[in-house]
C-alpha cells in the first residue's frame, strides 16, 4: 500500500482533483484523543490509509448528520476491500456532551466503522486548530438548547503519511459526493507512489 | 382659469391613484385567507436520545401567514431552527421564532437551512417510519404532516418525491396537485437523475 505515502510528485497525471488541493501536502501530528469505545487511541492507531475527517457534535441534527451521510453516500459504492482503506473520523467540537457512548450511539446510525473521537477540551483545541477549524460555544437564551455550537464544517482527505492532501467545504447541494467519489477512486487505483 | 382646471383635474388624478394604491395593498394583505400546503416533508434517520431534523417544502396560495411553532409526540422538545454559513465554511445554528409565508410565496425547510428541530428523540427514527408533526400558523392554526424517515446518506435527492401523490399528501392540507406543485415535483425528478 505504498501509494498512499502520497508526495508532491505523486499527483504528475492529468487527473484533477476535486477537492481543494494543498500542495504541498500539510504534515499533520500523530494526536491522541478518546474513542467513541472509549479507549484513548492515537491517529496513527486508527489504522486507515486514506482517513476522512470531520468536524461537528452529536447535539446537531442538521449539518453534521449531512456532512456524515454524504462520506457514507461518497463510499458506497467502493469495494470493501477499498473501504477498509479509507477511515472515516468524526471529531467532536462538544466535548461536554459528547462523551464516547454518546459518540458511540449517534455514529451508529450512519456506519459502525465510522471513528468518534473526544477528549479534554484543551486537546481537542490544538487539533483544531492545526486543522484550521473554529468553534465557538453559543448560549441561547429563545432554547430548551443550552446552547448551540458554531463551527466550520468542512471535510479534510489526510493520507497515510499523515499528510493533509485535500479539503472539501461544506455543500448542502450535494455535488460533495461525486467529488469525493472520485477523488478517492482516484487515490485507491494510484499504485507506484 | 384654464390653469386652475388642469391643477382640479391632476388633484383628482392623485386621489384616484392613491386609492386605488390602497386597494392593492389590501387585497394582498390578510384579507385573503392563507392556503397553506406542506409537501415532501421528511427527515434523516437518527438515534434515540439523540436530535433530529424535520424539513419540506411550504407554499401559500392565500393570504400571507407566518408558521409560530411546531409540536410532534416523539421528541421532548420541538424548535424552529436556521443554519447559516459564512465565507469560511462555519456553520452556525440558531433558533428563529417564526417564519413567514408571503402570499402566493414558498418557504423551503432543508439541509443547512430552515429546519424544525426535534430535541430528545423518545425513539430511533428508522428509515422508511413515517411519524406526524404539528405546524402552528397564526392564521392557518394547526396543520398536521407526516415526515418520512430516510436513510442519512440521500440527503441530497431524497427519494420520496418521484411517488408524491394524494396518498402522501399530509393532513391538513388543501388542494394539492396545481401547476405549481407539478412543477415542483418535475424539479426534484430531475434532482434525481
Amino acid at each position: 500500500m505504498s501509494f498512499l505515502g502520497l508526495s508532491c510528485q505523486s499527483f504528475a497525471s492529468n487527473y484533477e482533483f476535486a477537492g481543494f488541493r494543498l500542495d504541498p501536502p500539510l504534515a499533520m501530528s500523530d494526536f491522541e484523543l478518546v474513542s467513541n469505545e472509549g479507549e484513548a487511541v492515537r491517529f496513527s492507531q486508527l489504522g486507515g490509509q486514506i482517513t476522512l475527517i470531520t468536524f461537528g457534535y452529536t447535539f446537531c441534527p442538521d449539518v453534521c448528520p449531512m456532512t456524515l451521510g454524504h462520506i457514507k453516500q461518497a463510499m458506497a459504492d467502493l469495494t470493501d476491500e477499498q473501504r477498509q482503506n479509507v477511515k472515516v473520523v468524526f471529531i467532536s467540537v462538544d466535548p461536554e456532551r459528547d462523551t464516547p457512548e454518546v459518540l458511540n450511539r449517534y455514529l451508529s446510525v450512519f456506519d459502525p466503522n465510522f471513528v468518534g473521537l473526544t477528549g479534554e477540551p484543551s486537546v481537542l483545541e490544538s487539533v483544531m486548530a492545526e486543522y484550521g477549524v473554529f468553534a465557538k460555544k453559543e448560549v441561547v437564551d429563545d432554547s430548551v438548547a443550552s446552547y448551540l455550537v458554531s463551527h466550520t464544517a468542512r471535510i479534510y482527505l489526510v493520507g497515510s503519511q499523515r499528510q493533509m492532501l485535500l479539503q472539501y467545504g461544506f455543500d448542502p447541494a450535494g455535488s460533495i459526493v461525486e467529488d469525493l467519489q472520485s477523488d478517492l477512486n482516484y487515490l485507491l487505483q494510484q499504485e507506484n507512489f | 382659469m384654464k390653469f386652475v382646471t388642469i391643477k382640479f383635474v391632476l388633484f383628482v388624478l392623485i386621489m384616484l391613484l392613491a386609492a386605488c394604491g390602497t386597494a392593492a395593498v389590501e387585497t394582498g394583505s390578510n384579507s385573503t385567507e392563507p392556503k397553506v400546503m406542506v409537501m415532501d416533508a421528511w427527515s434523516r434517520q437518527a438515534a434515540s436520545g439523540g436530535n433530529g431534523a424535520v424539513y419540506f417544502h411550504l407554499m401559500n396560495e392565500g393570504g400571507a401567514d407566518t408558521l409560530i411553532g411546531a409540536e410532534t409526540d416523539i421528541a421532548n422538545a420541538v424548535e424552529l431552527h436556521e443554519t447559516k454559513m459564512d465565507d469560511n465554511d462555519v456553520m452556525q445554528m440558531s433558533p428563529i421564532s417564526n417564519v413567514e409565508i408571503t402570499s402566493g410565496g414558498s418557504v423551503d425547510f432543508e439541509p443547512g437551512g430552515k429546519h424544525i428541530m426535534l430535541m430528545g428523540l423518545k425513539e430511533d427514527l428508522v428509515p422508511g417510519q413515517e411519524f406526524e408533526v404539528t405546524l402552528n400558523f397564526e392564521q392557518s392554526g394547526a396543520v398536521v404532516i407526516k415526515s418520512k424517515v430516510q436513510e442519512g446518506a440521500n440527503d441530497h435527492n431524497h427519494d420520496d418525491h418521484s411517488g408524491h401523490d394524494d396518498s402522501k399528501s399530509d393532513e391538513g392540507h388543501m388542494d394539492h396537485h396545481n401547476e405549481d406543485e407539478m412543477e415542483h415535483d418535475m424539479d426534484h425528478t430531475e434532482d434525481m437523475e
